[in-house]
């Protein structure tokens, strides 16, 4: 269920135009198709149905809902230019559906079709501004990133050759977050240039984040360490690292008296 | 009682580098972006920034507070060492930089379990002599 459509590249922005014919919607800069010079063309699969259901909802982070929302108060030249993209993309005919039934869906009169929200969401977010679909992607990744659950244990003087690596392999998972390619072919200004940068700076935030949190954790165990030695009756320590990538809970190994020294204590 | 926070410039050989040297990752990842890119971002990226600034103040009001509270639950412990000889629990959560510390403490002199155990092994002494 696919169709394979030009990739043109505005002359004016070097924006990427994928699937949005010759108009920039970055831009508005229409590129003449007939200029050859002008439109650097390549081939690329782009999916035909453009619905979704509720699982892509979810595997978009549910952005479909904002991108509506932002869709139903667009200034008035982003929305004409949506509009003109529309009709562009999907006909005439689908294009004075839209612009008649706008006040309709903005009132709430009437609900918007999964199939309109779908396009909408390849439609609306190339025309916004970089905060705005920074915002969109942070969402879309906070969906793929996997917060991951570690239980481990060890003595408070060798936690590092027992923490650090899961730490580090933990902070590592940022770089690793990929936004599945199914994702991309019905998102497709997903893999454009801006939304890989600000992928790269959320991820580079994440890890910002875990280092700041990180800081103080050899002040931490050594003072899990002070607390074991001072008080002998201590039982149990656990101590949970929370991190943007997950939660690391590590039980402090604590030692244990023998049978002869709790007897010892008893008698004294 | 020393200080356990003092001298936490150890060995972090197997931590990351960016754990002890937080404070430049989203500069970096900022500076690597294409010129065009950089400025488009340039505001999200110092609104990360002041994010990351601020929990980093949290996360330094953590650790101190936990460290009083913690130092707190010794003092307490110590004193309920000297004073009274029965049992007890304390059990204390505190919140800290890079999350939550739980500790038990537990002191038990098992009195019960012991006259139960010296009672059993009359019994069985009693049955096996006759």
């Amino acid at each position: 269920m696919s169709k394979t459509i030009e990739l043109n590249i505005c002359s004016n922005c070097s924006n990427t135009l994928s699937g949005y014919g010759n108009l920039c919607p970055r831009c508005g800069h229409t590129i003449p198709t007939e200029n050859a010079a002008e439109a650097k063309t390549e081939q690329a699969v782009i999916p035909r149905h453009t619905g979704y259901s509720y699982y892509m909802s979810s595997s978009i982070g549910g952005i479909d809902d904002d991108v509506k929302q932002i869709f139903l108060s667009l200034p008035p030249e982003k929305l004409s230019l949506v509009f003109r993209l529309y009709g562009q993309r999907y006909g005439g005919g689908a294009q004075s559906y839209a612009q008649s039934t706008y006040y309709s869906w903005r009132s709430g009169r009437v609900r918007m079709s999964g199939m309109v929200a779908g396009r909408l969401l390849n439609l609306v977010p190339p025309v916004l501004d970089p905060p705005q679909r920074f915002e969109l992607v942070k969402k879309v990744r906070s969906a793929h990133l996997r917060k991951e659950r570690k239980y481990i244990s060890c003595h408070p003087t060798d936690w590092r050759h027992t923490v650090g690596p899961i730490v580090a392999q933990f902070i590592a998972a940022s770089q690793n977050v990929q936004i599945p390619p199914y994702v991309l072919d019905r998102v497709c200004w997903l893999a454009d240039g801006d939304a890989a940068a600000a992928q790269r700076l959320l991820a580079a935030a994440e890890q910002e984040e875990a280092a700041v949190r990180l800081h103080f954790l050899e002040a931490e165990f050594k003072r899990i360490d002070f607390m074991l030695q001072n008080i002998e009756a201590t039982k149990r320590v656990s101590h949970t690292i929370e991190l943007p990538q997950g939660t690391i809970t590590v039980s402090i190994a604590v030692p244990r008296k023998g049978f002869w020294s709790c007897l010892g204590s008893l008698l004294s | 009682m020393s200080d356990p926070n003092r001298n936490n410039s150890g060995d972090q050989s197997e931590l990351p580098a960016t754990v002890s040297q937080p404070g430049n990752l989203l500069d970096a990842a900022l500076a690597h972006l294409p010129a065009e890119q950089r400025q488009a971002l340039a505001q999200k990226a110092l609104e990360r920034k002041l994010d990351i600034d601020a929990k980093a103040v949290e996360a330094d009001n953590r650790h101190r507070a936990s460290s009083v509270d913690m130092a707190n639950t010794i003092h307490q412990v110590r004193a309920l060492e000297d004073s009274t000889k029965s049992d007890y629990t304390v059990r204390a959560e505190y919140e800290t930089a890079s999350g939550r510390t739980n500790v038990e403490i537990k002191k038990s002199n098992n009195t019960v379990i012991i006259v139960i155990a010296i009672v059993i092994a009359i019994i069985v002494l009693i049955t096996f002599s006759k």
